[in-house]
């Protein structure tokens, strides 16, 4: 597959992803990584060069919050990110506009 | 490579400013840290990660017009100080390096008399060719020219012959002050039968002569 289709689709898609994976819960940089390697059956590798950016411009948005934790024992403080209100109704207008475009490019592919 | 130089590489690259660059370094440090913790080499990992050069295009890309231009003007801001610093201080050392004269009756390390009086020996001493005495009240370095010679050529540069000497002028004193170190300078004007001769004489903290202008 060429690259970069690839890496257009996935940029294209990816504030939505970010912000679906923070939905339930308040995550750190690397944990969203690897939950969107696990949950995507490893078609989202991102970089921390690639997560990070988003994460900033989502957080400049008012998207999402972070926070940087206490240090326990031995665990280093780790930055989470937590959605906003904002966030959330945000994702609710992203998914709609996927399901939209999805819908969309289905019938073009399927004829 | 360690961690701490692949960060700093990177987010010396990235254009924003300091507290970002940071924060970015210190979530970077974090992951590598979880990584390494889960049993990843260092290596592995950068690797993985990609060169600093592409992650902080990353960054640059997500940073917006305001905050770009925010950098630029203070990147701006620190070229301008550091070039107003560095002048300073060129100016300071220039000043400090140049010499600073002040009135002897203020001096804390030369009595105005004593100068005086070194003034109108070392003229006669140098009147009477007698530089043996001369040279024992100089300073090293001064030794070597005050010799019959080297005198005579400076004095045929004003006149092959002055005359007897017929008068004092004005003596005019100072402490001259250049760098850390305080010279005693005094200026006379002295009438000779054929020329008249401006002598500038300076001497050190021991009195000794350490300079000698003939005009």
């Amino acid at each position: 597959m060429n690259d970069k289709y690839e890496r257009q689709m996935k940029k294209g898609v990816l504030d939505m992803l970010v912000l679906k994976l923070l939905e339930s819960e308040a995550k750190y940089g690397y944990q969203i990584i690897q939950e969107m390697k696990e949950k995507s059956e490893e078609a989202f590798q991102l970089k921390d060069g690639t997560l990070y950016p988003v994460l900033y411009r989502l957080e400049d948005d008012g998207l999402v919050v972070s926070k940087w934790s206490e240090a326990e024992e031995k665990q280093v403080p780790r930055k989470y990110y937590e959605i906003t209100d904002n966030g959330r109704r945000t994702l609710e207008e992203i998914q709609m506009v996927w399901k939209h475009i999805s819908n969309g490019i289905s019938k073009i592919m399927e004829d | 490579m360690t961690a701490n130089q692949y960060t700093n590489g990177i987010v010396r690259k990235i254009k924003c400013d300091g507290t970002k660059k940071k924060d970015i370094k210190k979530q970077l440090l974090t992951d590598i840290n979880l990584r390494i913790e889960q049993g990843e080499k260092l290596e592995d990992i950068i690797a993985q990660m990609g060169c600093a050069k592409e992650i902080a295009e990353g960054f640059n890309e997500s940073i917006s017009p305001k905050e770009e231009k925010k950098y630029v003007r203070n990147k701006i801001l620190k070229i301008l100080l550091t070039i107003i610093l560095l002048l300073s201080f060129l100016i300071c050392f220039i000043y400090w390096l140049s010499p600073k004269v002040k009135d002897l009756d203020n001096s804390k390390y030369f009595n105005k008399n004593q100068v005086e009086s070194a003034m109108l020996d070392t003229i006669e001493l140098l009147d009477e060719e007698n530089y043996a005495s001369l040279q024992g009240k100089a300073i090293s370095q001064m030794q070597s020219i005050l010799n019959k010679e080297t005198m005579q050529d400076v004095r045929n540069q004003i006149s092959d012959n002055w005359g007897k000497r017929q008068s004092f002028g004005v003596m005019y004193t100072g402490e001259l002050l250049q760098g850390n170190t305080h010279y005693a300078i005094g200026e006379i004007t002295v009438i000779y039968e054929n020329v008249s001769v401006t002598y500038r004489l300076t001497f050190d903290k021991n009195m000794q002569l350490a300079g000698l202008f003939i005009r």
